[in-house]
């Protein structure tokens, strides 16, 4: 679209002589300026309802209108405090994000072991994991890395909470760290992002494999997108915020990688990423 | 004659803070529906005096179930009032377009939300 501002040209006697009109291409800014309104609407209904539960139920019990001791009282409070949760991770999750794409967040990278951050992820998830009975597989011989251990560990640590929320009983979640290279495995995905820029080094390919109910085919093209779930739901009974993986996506391609999601619908999910060797 | 009031919204919360605000309020029956796909026929065999409608749901939003509501004869016409988390204005104005009786936005008052549908039904009770 071109936006037209037209000016008289005039001679010394006022008279219109011609037109100057100078063109601006503003297709790019319309559209940045309608994915930022979609961006506000989307955070404001993310917001506001949790924020209607906690409002309503607090405002029901401090005015007297429910009696807190009540069994009605403790669901709102019960209500309350879930939803209080919610808005917490959401916060952090939006506030995390703005960060890292604004490029605020900057990467402190140094050469580290994978084996570090694979062992320290497994360690925090086996509390969960054994509650849920689900096993988690740990296969990492422990390869140099250049990367942001505390950045990595939270990429490891999205990818770990959503196998493990969305893993049936008895099954598991495979993570594993192997080589990479520009001409390796990590070139034939189905999904590729093709955002990213290709890393020039050999890389470590981390995947985290699980046995879940998977993701439908045509949501796998969309899934590291900023609120973006499966289903809806999901936000409530998995606790997600829809922001994780877009998390994901940021921090991995920050480190010069690629993340990518294979998965059979009703057999499991199995998200991969690289990130750069130490040289 | 007692007010018969139907909620359809997804979210389960909003849901129970929604019926508590109404009858710690008013005597007024409240029926309510998590699933959008269920709400059309829940209305037409309930018949509720309105329908305080959420907007964004999954599968089905509320834009299609008042679509759906206003093709079936048993439910068009009843009043529809939006709930909605959608604060523009803009927003708000496309929604009202739609043929509702209101738009009540979340998160709304438990003391003031029952007055908000009478205001916008013209009820006096």
């Amino acid at each position: 679209m071109i936006d037209w501002s037209n000016v008289a040209l005039r001679d010394h006697s006022d008279r219109i002589i011609g037109t100057m009109s100078i063109g601006e291409d503003i297709t790019e800014r319309l559209a940045v300026d309608r994915m930022k309104g979609e961006f506000v609407s989307v955070v404001s209904h993310e917001l506001r309802t949790p924020l209607t539960a906690i409002h309503g139920s607090l405002q029901l019990i401090a005015n007297g209108l429910v009696d807190s001791d009540s069994q009605q009282g403790k669901e709102l409070l019960q209500i309350a405090a879930k939803s209080s949760q919610r808005l917490v991770r959401l916060v952090n999750d939006i506030l995390e994000l703005e960060r890292l794409e604004s490029g605020k967040a900057l990467l402190n990278r140094e050469k580290v072991s994978s084996h570090q951050i694979t062992s320290q992820v497994a360690r925090t998830f086996k509390v969960v994991a054994d509650r849920q009975k689900i096993n988690i597989a740990v296969s990492d011989p422990g390869i140099e890395l250049m990367a942001d251990s505390d950045r990595l560990t939270q990429v490891l640590t999205n990818l770990l909470d959503n196998a493990i929320n969305f893993s049936p009983e008895n099954t598991t979640i495979s993570l594993s760290v192997g080589h990479a290279t520009s001409s390796g495995s990590w070139q034939s995905p189905s999904i590729k992002d093709n955002n990213a820029s290709t890393p020039k080094a050999a890389s470590a390919l981390f995947t985290v494999k699980d046995e879940g109910r998977g993701i439908p085919s045509e949501d796998l093209s969309s899934i590291f997108r900023r609120f973006t779930q499966v289903n809806y739901a999901d936000s409530r009974e998995k606790g997600g915020t829809g922001l994780g993986l877009a998390i994901c996506h940021n921090i991995v391609h920050q480190h010069g990688g690629k993340i990518w999601v294979e998965s059979t619908l009703g057999k499991g999910s199995c998200f991969f990423f690289t990130i750069p060797l130490a040289k | 004659m007692t007010r018969k009031i139907m909620v359809i919204d997804d979210e389960e919360a909003i849901i129970i803070v929604l019926k508590a605000s109404i009858e710690a309020t008013t005597d007024w029956q409240v029926i309510t529906c998590s699933s959008s796909t269920e709400g059309t026929a829940v209305a037409a065999a309930e018949r509720p005096n309105v329908i305080l409608l959420d907007v964004s749901m999954p599968r089905v939003d509320g834009t299609e179930v008042l679509k759906a509501l206003q093709a079936e004869t048993a439910t068009q016409k009843i009043p529809v009032i939006f709930l909605t988390a959608k604060a523009r204005a803009s927003e708000q104005q496309a929604l009202k377009s739609l043929g509702v009786a209101g738009v009540i936005t979340k998160p709304f008052s438990p003391d003031a939300i029952a007055n908000q549908v009478r205001s916008l039904l013209g009820w006096n009770d």
